[in-house]
């Protein structure tokens, strides 16, 4: 997540774009219980993740095309698409009886219990194969914080770069969300706090992985801690970390617009 | 010997026609101006030239190879070019920025050479950025911005400078500043083809001149020969004189009134509040 925070936002240059805000996640967690409830009884379909992300992002590039030049519609039009999934994913709850419903509907807020290592191992494996794409990506990835124009006078072939750059987060958002359903908020904190910690390096995909790994442990210990002996969701407490967060840096930008 | 060649160049956004027919060759070590009014097309051949905008009809070569005979990271060590408002990134230093010239030189296996190191240390002697080298770039000035910019690009180490209005947003002391870097860069050798909006500045710093209007050249030629009021006159729709400046003789344009406005009163303070403080 963390990872997937830091190729879109560094992409769309804008720190609010991130794959649980623009609907990639709730996409891919849309597909997850759609094919939990209705198709596939007994398996957990984490597969379905990556598609219903797919889906996602592809209904948001025929909503507003081009990504880097118009990061703010983008965004917009992201979160409208976001709190469509989410309601479709509502609607396809509510049509079943609450006694099927308990752990899916966890896991849709974020949660990581039950979740076992027949999920854990494909997603882990899939997500080392994509690490030297990753390590591809990186570095005309930050080049593309200068814009368009001066990235391709580098050498950067801006197009290849902007879908291979957008569909490895796709990929990677929805099989973090596989696991613990869509955890929201990692994706954008863990990005500003690598960016911070690391100043000099402009798309720190690596330390953003390593960052969300982290404050994805922590809110989770600090749930099971403050819940004791109760199980809650581990993504309300990030959501109650990222509300605190994103406020944050809203009121900063307005205060720089003052 | 001919750095870069435009043939017959022509291009259109949807049905309104920017560039029609443009051809030209640049000699190799000028410094070459761009001049013409607003939407004469001055920017989009430069984009066109730098492979920002595709190709429509015409053709250009570079070294006497064709443009699309390069990849990008070929073309990228050949010709440089800066954006009119080049984006910043946030809370970089002046040292990576000139240091990201080096990229089209670096691959997968040489990441950073002594060649680099070299490069960039000339491109910041030259752009004078010994005070500035480890500040943030977004807390410089104008002027100086513009410096640490032409430093990445000087770093790029390409015989071709493609610059557009790298001077537009700044006071005259700032634009001095940055057209002296400039001048520089070509005296070095460089070909620097740029876009310039105040034709003093344009008949002062640059060897030639090429102006545009309706998307056609004009006049081209050796800046001081091309400047004459018949030529300003008719690119700006306007009446303008020339003067020589005290200095070097450099051709000096100012626009006259209107008819008009010099009947109009002027303006004078009352008499009354005259002499007191």
């Amino acid at each position: 997540m963390g990872m997937a925070g830091c190729l879109i936002q560094t992409l769309v240059r804008n720190r609010l774009a991130t794959p649980d805000m623009i609907g990639v996640n709730e996409g891919a967690s849309l597909a997850v219980v759609v094919f939990a409830l209705y198709l596939t009884l007994g398996n957990w379909p984490w597969w379905a993740s990556p598609l219903g992300a797919a889906l996602a992002a592809a209904a948001l590039f025929a909503l507003c095309r081009r990504p880097g030049e118009q990061g703010y519609l983008f965004i917009v039009i992201g979160i409208a698409l976001s709190e469509l999934l989410g309601a479709l994913g509502d609607f396809a709850m509510s049509t079943q009886p609450l006694a099927h419903l308990g752990s899916i509907y966890l896991w849709t807020m974020g949660h990581f219990a039950g979740v076992s290592y027949q999920t854990v191992k494909p997603v882990a494996l899939l997500l080392l194969l994509l690490c030297p794409l990753m390590a591809l990506v990186n570095r005309p990835l930050a080049l593309l914080r200068f814009g368009d124009a001066t990235a391709q006078n580098l050498g950067v072939k801006v197009p290849l770069v902007q879908l291979g750059v957008l569909a490895l987060a796709i990929v990677v958002a929805a099989l973090g969300t596989a696991i613990g359903g869509p955890v929201v908020f990692i994706a954008m904190a863990a990005p500003i706090l690598a960016s911070w910690l690391a100043r000099d390096n402009l798309a720190p995909l690596w330390l953003s992985a390593l960052c969300g790994a982290v404050l994805l442990l922590g809110s989770d210990t600090l749930v099971r801690v403050l819940a004791q002996p109760e199980e809650i969701p581990t993504g309300i407490m990030t959501r109650l970390l990222g509300g605190i967060l994103l406020l944050g840096l809203l009121l900063k930008d307005r205060r720089g617009a003052d | 010997m001919t750095a870069l060649r435009a043939e017959n160049l022509h291009f259109a956004y949807q049905d309104k026609v920017v560039l029609d027919d443009v051809s030209f060759s640049l000699p190799r070590g000028k410094l070459i101006g761009i001049v013409g009014p607003n939407g004469s097309g001055k920017s989009t051949l430069l984009k066109l030239l730098a492979r920002q905008l595709p190709l429509q009809r015409g053709t250009v070569e570079i070294h006497g190879k064709p443009l699309l005979g390069y990849s990008l990271k070929a073309l990228a060590r050949e010709l440089a070019f800066l954006p009119q408002r080049p984006v910043l990134a946030e809370g970089i230093r002046v040292e990576q920025l000139v240091q990201y010239g080096r990229h089209p030189h670096q691959g997968w296996f040489n990441q950073w050479s002594a060649e680099d190191a070299r490069q960039v240390a000339r491109a910041r002697e030259v752009m004078q950025l010994d005070a500035i080298w480890q500040r943030s770039a977004a807390s410089l000035s104008g002027g100086q911005a513009q410096r640490v910019w032409l430093g990445m690009i000087l770093a790029q180490n390409t015989d071709l400078i493609l610059l557009d209005e790298p001077t537009s947003a700044l006071d005259i002391g700032h634009q001095a500043e940055v057209m002296e870097a400039v001048h520089q860069i070509a005296a070095a050798g460089r070909t620097v083809l740029i876009v310039i909006h105040d034709l003093g500045v344009a008949a002062r710093y640059c060897d030639e001149l090429i102006a545009l209007a309706d998307g056609r050249v004009q006049a081209i030629g050796p800046a001081r020969q091309v400047m004459t009021k018949a030529l300003v006159d008719r690119l700006y729709d306007t009446d303008v004189d020339i003067l020589p400046a005290p200095g070097d003789g450099a051709p000096v344009i100012v626009p006259r009134r209107r008819t008009r406005a010099l009947q109009q009163p002027t303006l004078r303070e009352h008499p009354e509040t005259e002499g007191m403080q």
